[in-house]
């Protein structure tokens, strides 16, 4: 309990002196306010963003294209993940496909898609949709190959149908992977919509913040710096929280009561 | 009669020059509701024997029969021979996302036992095996004791005929030892099967079983066996008798002269 405390209360004193530094930076330094402004302009600018209600759209845009990406991703993930973890065949078959997309760097096919689905939504969609693919797919096919042996074992004493053996043994196995999956899969649709909306967005937070940049206006660009990152984080915290909810039995949540 | 018959059981792993051959040529025939204990040194391919008869791993040549069914076609178990069996494993093996109950009930649950008589007789399992007002806690709250007793009781719950045990004490100290082995015998002799029992310590092999098996080391093969013909229920006692120890001593021997 007391390291707890102590914990959060270094936390807290981390972003005082980081703040205080940037400050004493910005008076120190003589940096041009366009670079750098200094952290009560950036206050001030965050205010004047969030205020302005035109923000909130941008924030509903940008929500709805990582949901939307992050939600397809999903499907198409497990689904996919599974058949790999579940057939051998397929798994040798398309394994080499799923590592040439996942070393092929993303980005440089943002461009891409944009020509093939135009500047609307659904090209946002699609990217954030393809940077979270693979973290899931990859989280649900490693978590069906490592189920305990002795866990199959069992299974197969029990005399369990093919898919009694799924739905009692591999798949609660395999969910702290995909959660794992999950996580970095959100992470990286935000990333995907926001990136997208840089190139070629006309809405959104990321377009929001091009556009201020093009004016200049830095401490608003910061303003929507902050407003993303705490969407990240909400999302995030969101997905992580499902483990609680639906692993409470796995190591990865709290420490284990007592015995082994 | 028979019920369990092993003819001519090989069992190679790998091919070529690195195979290695863990059984060779064990004849062995296990007769209704006896308890028979399997002895021999780590690696002799005792634990490979049990598999076999599980429907877990096949041998490589020869036969292992449930009854009258032969357990392996074309290296694929047989559901209807191995249906009427159930293993307790070295590692309790409980499954950690269910409670201590649902896990004693999981036979039950896969043969589709409806949801209440499934809650019932596991709670009355839990009293059985000794694990009583455990059954909503979750396995990884049991010690390793506890955890192997609830896998004797998910064993158990749907009445088995076959009742194959690899090494389940094999983790446990040896006063906790001495105590399930009291509580296995009181817990067969109420609900009597044929019982494979695989174990590395001799005592234990004499002091459950009507028949001890010696295996030599790899490759293994049946080295000689002894009946043991002591009433039960057998106290703990009976380990310091004279007429036990020389048992002990004699397949002792036995397994010294084999390898």
């Amino acid at each position: 309990m007391r390291s707890r405390a102590l914990g959060w209360g270094l936390s807290l004193l981390i972003f005082v002196v980081l703040i205080v530094a940037w400050k004493v930076y910005v008076e120190v330094s003589d940096v041009s306010p366009f670079v750098l402004p200094p952290p009560d302009d950036v206050l001030a600018g965050i205010g004047e963003v969030l205020s302005d209600p035109a923000t909130w759209h941008h924030v509903w845009v940008t929500l709805q294209e990582i949901l939307i990406g992050f939600s397809l991703a999903l499907a198409f993930g497990l689904v996919t993940g599974a058949l790999l973890g579940e057939f051998e065949v397929l798994d040798r078959a398309l394994t080499p496909y799923l590592v040439f997309l996942q070393v092929l760097p993303k980005v440089a096919i943002v461009p891409l898609l944009i020509v093939w689905l135009g500047f609307g939504l659904s090209s946002k969609i699609v990217i954030a949709a393809v940077f979270a693919f693979f973290p899931i797919t990859v989280g649900t096919r490693a978590g069906l190959q490592s189920v305990e042996p002795g866990h199959r074992d069992l299974a197969r004493t029990l005399q369990a149908t093919r898919r009694q053996q799924f739905m009692l043994v591999e798949w609660p196995s395999a969910l702290p992977s995909i959660l794992t999956g999950m996580e970095v899969g959100i992470v990286l649709a935000t990333i995907g919509a926001v990136v997208a909306e840089f190139l070629a967005g006309s809405e959104g937070l990321g377009w929001l913040s091009v556009a201020y940049l093009n004016q200049l206006q830095v401490d608003l660009l910061f303003g929507v710096i902050v407003l993303l990152s705490v969407l990240g984080f909400v999302l995030y915290a969101l997905v992580a929280g499902l483990r609680r909810l639906l692993v409470p039995w796995h190591q990865s949540v709290g420490p284990v009561t007592a015995g082994r | 009669m028979p019920r369990i018959t092993f003819g001519g059981v090989d069992k190679q792993f790998g091919e070529g020059d690195g195979a290695v051959r863990a059984l060779t040529d064990i004849d062995l025939v296990i007769e209704d509701g006896e308890l028979v204990a399997l002895v021999g040194p780590s690696g002799c391919g005792k634990t490979t024997l049990l598999r076999t008869v599980a429907g877990l791993t096949p041998p490589t040549s020869g036969e292992v029969r449930i009854a009258d069914r032969s357990v392996w076609a074309d290296d694929r178990a047989d559901p209807d021979a191995v249906g009427g069996l159930a293993v307790v494993f070295q590692e309790a093996n409980l499954l950690p996302w269910l409670t201590v109950a649902e896990n004693i009930a999981l036979p039950l649950r896969v043969r589709g036992v409806d949801k209440a008589s499934r809650r019932a007789r596991a709670e009355a399992m839990c009293t059985l095996v000794g694990i009583e007002g455990f059954g909503d806690h979750r396995p990884s709250e049991l010690s390793i004791g506890m955890a192997q007793r609830a896998a004797i009781g998910r064993a158990l719950i749907a009445g088995p005929e076959v009742l194959l045990l690899d090494e389940p004490f094999g983790a446990l100290d040896a006063i906790t030892r001495d105590t399930m082995n009291l509580e296995l015998q009181e817990v067969w002799l109420r609900h009597p099967s044929t019982c494979l029992l695989v174990t590395h310590s001799i005592a234990e092999a004499v002091f459950l079983a009507d028949r001890v098996v010696c295996l030599s080391a790899r490759p293994g093969r049946v080295a000689g066996e002894t009946a043991v013909s002591f009433d039960r229920p057998r106290e703990i006692d009976l380990q310091h008798t004279t007429e036990f120890q020389d048992l002990v001593r004699s397949i002792r021997t036995m397994l010294a002269t084999a390898s």
